[in-house]
Parts: C-alpha cells; structure tokens; sequence
C-alpha cells in the first residue's frame, strides 16, 4: 500500500550523467524538497532522485556545465548529485533543505537548512530566515543568515559570518582573520586565531560568550557601550568606559600579535580562559 | 608406621596451578603499577606545562574600520530596498517578505540609537564601527532579497 501511494505521488526516478571538464560550472535551481550534493574524484556529474508529482525536471548540460532545475517555484524533488571535486557549484533553492560535501561554490536558500562540510577551495552561503551549518577545511567562507542560526567550524583561513537576529556560533580553527558581525543575534566564539590572526565581533544587542583559542598568542580587547563584561578570568577585570558608561577589558595572553576585538552596543560580554 | 611413602601419582597439576596462581598475581600488580606510574606521570606534566598566562592590559585604541560613503549611502539603499520588496510582493512568500521586514526594521532601530548616542560620543570608535556595520547589514539584507525570487 505504502508503495503504491508512493507511486502515485512520486513520477519516476530520475537518472543523468555527464562528463564535465575541470572547473564547470554546475547550476541548480530546486525550489522544495532535498538537495544532497556529493564532491567526488570522478570526472562525471551524475543526478540521481525523484521529482514529486506536479512537478517538472529540466536538465541541460554539455562539457563546460550542467544545469539542473525543478518547476515551478513550488516544485518539489529528492536529488542525490555527485559532482566532480573541481566544479563550482551555485544552487538555488526555497525551501529545500541542501546538504554538501567537498564542493565549492555559492549555497543560498531562503528559508532552506543548509549544511556543509569536507575540504573546499571556497564557499559562500546564505539563507535568509533558514539555519546554516558549515563545518570545512578551507582557505576562505562567507556565510551569512537572517533570522537563521549560523554554525561555523571546521579549519578555515578567512572567515565572515554575519546574521541580523540569527545566532553565530563559531568554532572554527586556524583563523587568520575572522569577522563575525550581527544586530541582535548571539555571538558564541570558541575559535582559534592562534599567535597571528586577527579577529573582529560587532554585536549590537545580542550577548557575546567569548572563549580565548587554547592557542592564542596576543591581545583581545573588549567594548560594550551599555552592556556589561563578565570575566571569567580571575587575573583580569572590566572597568568602566571612558564616558562614564559601559565597560571595557583589554587582556594579554602568551605571546603574539593575534588581536581580538569585541565590540557592543547594548549586549553582555562573558569571556573565559582557553 | 611406614618407612617410606610413595609419592602421589601426579604431582604436577598441583605446581602447574601454584605456579599460575603466581603469574597471575604478577600480571594484576604489574598493570597496577603501569597505570599508577601513568596517572603519577600525568599529574606532574600537567602541573608543570606552563599555561599561557594572561595579564590585564590597558585598552588600546579600538581599531575602527569607518567607510564616510556608508552614512550617506544609507538613505539610497533603504530606498532601493523598499523598492525591491514592493517589486517582488508577488514573487515573495509571505513569511520571506515578513521575515525581510522584521531584519529591515531591526537595523533600522539599531541605526536610529547608534546615531542618536553618536551624536553624544562623535569620536567614539567603537560606536563608528557599530554603525558602519549596520550600514552594512543593511546593504547584506538587499544581497539576500535580490536573490530570493
């Protein structure tokens, strides 16, 4: 019974391969349903699901790319794409939730889940009111949400991850320069800018939980212009702001020219030994 | 009594288990030992690995990184975004179009008492930085919103 309601909602599966030439292009529009997208070593796209009933698939490729995509703006499908490590990849999707592994590219959902990971050359994502995961080796990822949680981890050199009310959560390793900016969303960073990297938080409202990297060498210093700054290392205590209001905290930790810099307006600031 | 007695027929179960009893009690004391030397070890290391210490410092000058274009590019991109979302009223799903108001509104409000407490603080870097980067969320808000039809 469950297989032939299945049939009747789901039309056939679908099956498409191409040969791709090194750095194509790979193009995906996918308005509802799941998207997981594989990197592998083959030099062969290959798209393999389902497109719900009502719902139309269209595939155009030659050597120099593919493009994959389902209508209309509410179609619905489940694809499963392996695409070639050096392709670049740029899907599109509404509320599809988009699963990626070892590709680079621009990720953008509206209100998609979106979660990344493997080794990259580079990413972008987005998603205005979905959440976005990402947890890669890479030399540089930008990431940005709404009202979506942002989770960052993994290795990355050069980091950006900006939200409005979303929550950043930061954990990512071998930072060389990090910006994490929000308006009112939650900023935890546990990330690591080692002896060298330089880091910068801008919260308006949201609070800031800080934890210094297990192997920072370098300077944090800390701005709140109403909020308050907790610190949860003994050796170091906030004063008040130059005018009087807020408080600030600048702390030295082993050696090195990393720099920290947190700044808020409104919100708290917890911030904790490695 | 007898002047003599003959041993028992086998004797060597008997030492073969003494024996094993023995080894036995020398492979538990061994393991013992290793694991005690090990967390004797691991406490001494850990006493004696120097933690990076950390020393309250006077606050440098917060670096601030104030682009002058954002404060006057602000009216033209809010207008641009209000265009877009009118434009794309249709296109948009409601909770897309909701959701894009709210984050509107959010840095609107943040603009709106940033400025206000410039005005007191003009040469506050901090607050500059603030604001220069509610200007560009602003700008990252219209990014979102032309990609989402």
């Amino acid at each position: 019974m469950i297989a032939l309601a299945l049939l009747l909602i789901l039309q056939p599966p679908i099956e498409r391969r191409q040969a791709l030439t090194p750095g194509a292009g790979v193009k995906i529009f996918m308005p509802a349903g799941r998207v997981h997208l594989i990197g592998w070593d083959k030099d062969t796209l290959v798209v393999r699901g389902t497109v719900a009933r009502g719902s139309t698939f269209y595939y155009g490729a030659y050597r120099g790319g593919v493009k994959v995509s389902v209508d209309p703006d509410s179609g619905s499908a489940t694809l499963d794409v392996y695409v070639p490590r050096s392709s670049i990849v740029s899907i599109k999707a509404v509320t599809a939730d988009i699963d990626a592994t070892d590709l680079s590219g621009w990720f953008y959902g509206v209100s998609s889940r979106i979660h990344l990971g493997g080794t990259v050359r580079n990413l972008e994502a987005e998603s205005i009111s979905g959440d976005v995961t990402i947890a890669v080796t890479a030399p540089w990822v930008r990431a940005r949400t709404g009202q979506g949680r942002l989770t960052l981890g993994g290795q990355v050199a050069d980091v950006s991850a900006t939200s409005i009310n979303g929550a950043i959560d930061v954990t990512t390793g071998q930072l060389e320069r990090a910006r994490v900016s929000t308006v009112n969303g939650n900023v935890r960073f546990a990330g690591d800018p080692g002896s060298q990297g330089l880091v910068d938080i801008d919260d308006y409202a949201g609070q800031v939980d800080l934890t210094l990297g297990a192997h920072m060498g370098g300077q944090c210093d800390i701005t709140s212009v109403f909020g308050e700054i907790v610190s949860e290392i003994p050796s170091v205590r906030p004063v008040a702001g130059t005018s009087g209001r807020g408080q600030t905290l600048a702390l030295s930790v082993g050696r090195g020219t990393a720099h920290v810099t947190v700044r808020t307006f409104k919100g708290g600031v917890r911030v904790r030994g490695p | 009594m007898k002047r003599e007695i003959d041993p028992p027929y086998d004797l060597w179960p008997g030492i073969r288990s003494r024996i094993q009893a023995r080894r036995r009690w020398r492979v538990v004391g061994s393991v013992f030992g290793l694991a005690a030397a090990a967390a004797i070890a691991f406490v001494i290391v850990r006493q004696t690995t120097p933690r990076a210490s950390i020393t309250q410092i006077t606050p440098t000058v917060v670096r601030a990184i104030v682009d002058s274009a954002d404060a006057s590019s602000d009216a033209r991109v809010e207008q641009e975004l209000v265009e877009e979302l009118e434009l794309r009223r249709g296109e948009l799903r409601p909770e897309t179009e909701a959701a894009v108001r709210a984050s509107l509104q959010t840095i609107d409000s943040a603009i709106t008492e940033l400025r206000a407490e410039m005005a007191r603080r003009p040469n506050d870097p901090a607050l500059a930085q603030l604001l220069a980067e509610a200007y560009s969320h602003k700008v990252d808000l219209m990014k979102l919103l032309a990609n989402a039809s």
